[in-house]
């Protein structure tokens, strides 16, 4: 075979290791120790601005990186590398993938005017290579940032739980900015001093945490006061251990207002580009839509329940209560327990407001503690409390309101002193009163009217021929309440 | 079980001898060879070239009972190389010593597919030893069926760098492939690399020759993976491979016939300063129609058959032999390192392996050597490759 045909030969056999490829550090690993055993050269590498990203032939440390890092392409060199000895240098730019130079080192014999163009051919191949894998790496990055967010906007729309929303975030921007390397965290604006940010969550190496270093001064720190100040992505240098490195910090917002930073740390081998700006940018939009999100939810949630006792409230209650007995083709079977305090307006009279909200407040969790996983506990308003149970005889419901009665017959300690009340219950089941919620209710309403009437601190089940005489006596009872419970 | 001439150097501070036992009992064996071998003050080291029949625990206690506190690395081999002539079923045992020596020894069990990062665990432990000396070389043993050798000396490479050449071998099991040791000290290994770096205040030489030469016009690899080459100028390899040498029809389907054939018509790979040599004999596949077994061949990468033949081997042992020895200038060895290949072994036969040993010894001029017949040669001197097939590598200690 030809000199020429065998040059050519061996740059499509580099082309056909370098481009099987799959990813930069392997093909230009792959590059370097294919041109050097093709040249028979014992030194091999690639230098990126001055500094060799893969080498072959020079054990780390050996100080021969520089030299090999100074050689200048086209000029015909000789270095003195320690442990090696006199070598003959060749090297050439890679072209299409910047500034890139290889660099050859042999022993033996310098290279001839053949093999100079031979490792310009390589070069070029490793650079063209390099090009058509950074293309492409944008491209799979690209995806993997998409399927990022996907998932992302699953998890908010699913209300996963909002630290899990957070660590999730936090994970996939390490993937995606920081290749799985240096280090991303969150910091929230502390609610109780809006001049420091508490670190949320974090991943990845720890390049220069300090250990229990969990809050900032948002003024005294750059980044975050850059990203916050300006509104966008923010970027400085950063060292650590003397390695050179690089933070970007971008915005997060709750409901409108700024919440606190999204923060991403890498080394100075990685380059940042506008691709990864945007990138930061849009997951700190989606923690700005998941912080907002929960405090939506927050909010109506709030607007739900009870505040004095965090029961649902009767509007709530009540919509539970028909999804509970619309259960099984509203067959689903539900026992009520109504429960009214007996003496509690002296509570409000004698000890104040605040005691009597207190007292309301331990009845509510009574009343969570009384409840299994799937039944329903409310507060109707003023000192009506409801429990709904399912799949419970009367019998049994019975039982349970024996329980609360002797509970709350105990006493409470409130502000101002203890407070002692009663209770009366009045308890109905889906199997008689049918699948309508506000029937089951009214019966269970007057089966607790005739338990007070019958002298307090006493459970009544509802039976068909109280409603004859609750029909007649409810009016008085009504403007009787008041006397019958001072 | 001669005892050798201890060839002490003229400043009597390095020697080197061999030591043999054809004992079966591993124990023994060891215990001989070793106390025959160590004839000088302050040994340094002991190789270890053991038949794949032996006991590798026996074995190994045996030679620490004779060398106590010795570092040692050996293998089992497809024959053992001795002065007195090629060896089956023995046990031969180099020892190196006295104070121009400095050695330090390393072992790395479960080597297969963590080949690279095993060569550069082994040359970083193995790399510790005094830098008093101004001469080094890395000495490996490597299990023979392990896929990829190249990539175990890739790695050393790495640590050690250009300015300490790599030498060595894979480990036999005569054939049976079914399993090699390694030993380094008192432990044994299978799938491991043992290696020792030898520092010496005198240069080292190493030769590197084979007797093959390419026939015929080369083929492009034009599929490959996993270690094999499955297509060859597009047809399937094994078709495209006996084709090319004009192979009899019964070597196409016959998997014992197909080795034979191959083992004297190993596949060539053109380097810079000449062509490196493949082996296609170890691992046939019939069915599949792909070959490999002898290291790396490129895809887009072109090969050649080769050819040679009782003579063209026995010169190319001859010549490593003497390029080794020619490398100490006006030096005298204190002896060499002899590894020879397996298959060159079947091409030459019973009584071609003695006429080799013949040529050696006429090189070696009287002075100690030992080896074995390997199923892969390691040798890097320039260049970054080092793993070779049916070729003979020498070191020669000055």
């Amino acid at each position: 075979m030809s000199g020429e045909g065998l040059a050519a030969q061996q740059l499509v056999e580099l082309l056909a290791v370098v481009s099987s490829s799959d990813d930069e550090e392997s093909a230009i690993r792959a590059a370097v120790e294919r041109a050097a055993e093709t040249l028979e050269a014992e030194i091999g590498a690639v230098v990126f601005d001055g500094t060799v990203a893969q080498a072959v032939g020079l054990p780390q440390g050996s100080g021969g990186y520089d030299a090999l890092a100074a050689v200048t392409p086209g000029a015909s060199q000789t270095l003195e590398l320690a442990a090696v000895g006199l070598c003959h240098a060749g090297s050439a730019h890679l072209g299409a993938a910047g500034e890139g130079i290889l660099v050859l080192a042999r022993c033996e014999q310098s290279f001839s005017a053949a093999e100079r163009n031979l490792i310009r051919g390589m070069a070029r191949v490793l650079g063209l290579t390099l090009r058509m894998l950074r293309t492409l790496d944008a491209e799979r990055r690209r995806q993997r940032v998409m399927q990022h967010l996907y998932t992302l906007q699953r998890a908010i729309s699913r209300r996963v739980p909002l630290p899990d929303v957070l660590g999730m975030t936090v994970a996939a921007a390490l993937d995606v900015l920081a290749n799985g390397t240096g280090r991303v965290q969150l910091w929230l604006i502390d609610t109780h001093d809006a001049g420091a940010a508490v670190l949320v969550c974090q991943a990845g190496e720890l390049l220069h945490h300090v250990e229990g270093e969990s809050r900032l001064s948002v003024a005294d720190d750059e980044l975050a006061a850059g990203a916050i100040r300006a509104d966008r992505v923010h970027e400085i240098e950063t060292g650590a251990d003397g390695r050179p490195g690089w933070s970007m910090a971008a915005p997060v917002h709750e409901d409108g207002r700024t919440a606190g930073v999204l923060i991403v740390t890498g080394s100075a081998e990685r380059r940042r580009t506008d691709a990864e700006r945007d990138n930061l940018l849009s997951f700190a939009e989606h923690i700005s839509l998941a912080l907002t999100d929960a405090k939506t939810q927050r909010e109506i949630n709030n607007a739900m329940h009870d505040t004095v006792t965090g029961l649902a409230n009767r509007a709530l209650f009540t919509t539970r209560l028909r999804a509970l007995l619309a259960e099984d083709g509203g067959q689903g079977r539900v026992t009520l327990l109504f429960v009214d305090l007996d003496r509690f307006k002296a509570v409000n009279d004698t000890l104040g407001h605040a005691a009597g909200d207190a007292l309301l407040s331990q009845v509510g969790q009574l009343m969570l503690r009384t409840i299994r996983h799937g039944d329903l506990a409310g507060r109707l308003g003023g000192d009506e409390f409801a429990l709904a149970l399912r799949d419970t005889s009367e019998d049994d419901a019975a039982a349970v309101a024996d329980r609360i009665i002797d509970e709350i017959a105990q006493p409470f300690h409130v502000p101002g002193g203890r407070a002692e009340v009663g209770a009366s219950v009045g308890i109905a089941s889906s199997l008689r009163a049918g699948p309508d919620e506000q029937e089951l209710i009214r019966r269970a309403d007057i089966a607790m009217y005739q338990a007070k009437r019958g002298g307090r601190s006493r459970h009544v089940t509802y039976r068909n021929s109280m409603d004859a005489s609750s029909t007649v006596v409810e009016e008085a009872e009504s403007v009787l309440r008041a006397l019958v419970d001072p | 079980m001669t005892a050798h001439e201890d060839s002490r150097a003229a400043d009597n501070t390095r020697w080197m001898s061999v030591g043999n036992s054809v004992l079966s009992d591993s124990y023994q064996a060891g215990q001989q060879a070793a106390a025959e071998a160590i004839t000088g003050e302050d040994p340094k080291l002991l190789l270890v070239f053991a038949a794949i029949g032996h006991d590798p625990e026996r074995l190994a206690e045996g030679i620490a009972a004779a060398a106590p506190g010795v570092p040692m690395i050996g293998c089992s081999t497809h024959g053992e190389i001795h002065p007195d002539g090629p060896r089956d079923g023995s046990v031969v045992v180099t020892a190196l010593g006295g104070a121009g020596f400095s050695v330090s020894t390393a072992a790395i069990a479960e080597i297969s597919g963590r080949q690279r990062e095993a060569g550069a665990e082994v040359a970083e432990v193995a790399k510790t030893v005094d830098d008093e000396f101004p001469h080094r070389a890395l000495v490996l043993l490597t299990d023979g069926l392990a896929r990829d050798q190249e990539l175990v000396l890739r790695g050393a490479y790495g640590v050690l760098g250009a300015g300490v050449p790599l030498f060595g071998g894979a480990a036999g099991d005569g054939w049976r492939m079914t399993g090699t040791f390694q030993l380094h000290g008192t432990q044994t290994f299978g799938n491991a690399v043992v290696a020792a770096c030898i520092s010496s205040v005198a240069p080292i030489g190493i030769g590197i020759s084979h007797g093959w030469r390419p026939t015929g016009e080369p083929m492009v690899v034009t599929a490959s993976g996993d270690g094999r080459v499955h297509e060859l100028d597009d047809e399937p390899a094994l078709d495209a491979y006996l084709n090319r040498l004009g192979a009899p029809e019964t070597v196409y389907r016959d998997r014992s016939e197909l080795q034979q054939f191959a083992l004297s018509r190993p596949l060539g790979v053109q380097r810079r300063s000449g062509i490196e040599v493949r082996n296609m004999s170890t691992e046939v596949d019939v069915e599949g129609r792909s070959i490999g077994g002898g290291g790396d061949l490129s895809l887009g990468g072109l090969t050649w058959a080769m050819e040679g033949d009782e003579d063209s081997v026995l010169t190319a042992s001859a010549e490593a032999c003497r390029s080794a020895i020619d490398q100490l200038g006006d030096r005298s060895p204190v002896g060499l390192l002899t590894f020879s290949c397996a298959a060159c072994r079947a091409v030459l036969g019973d009584d071609g392996i003695v006429k080799e040993g013949a040529r050696i010894a006429e090189q070696a001029h009287g002075i100690p050597f030992a080896g074995f017949y390997t199923y892969g040669e390691i040798a890097r001197t320039k260049g970054i490759n080092g793993f070779h097939n049916q070729t003979m590598v020498v070191m020669a200690l000055g």
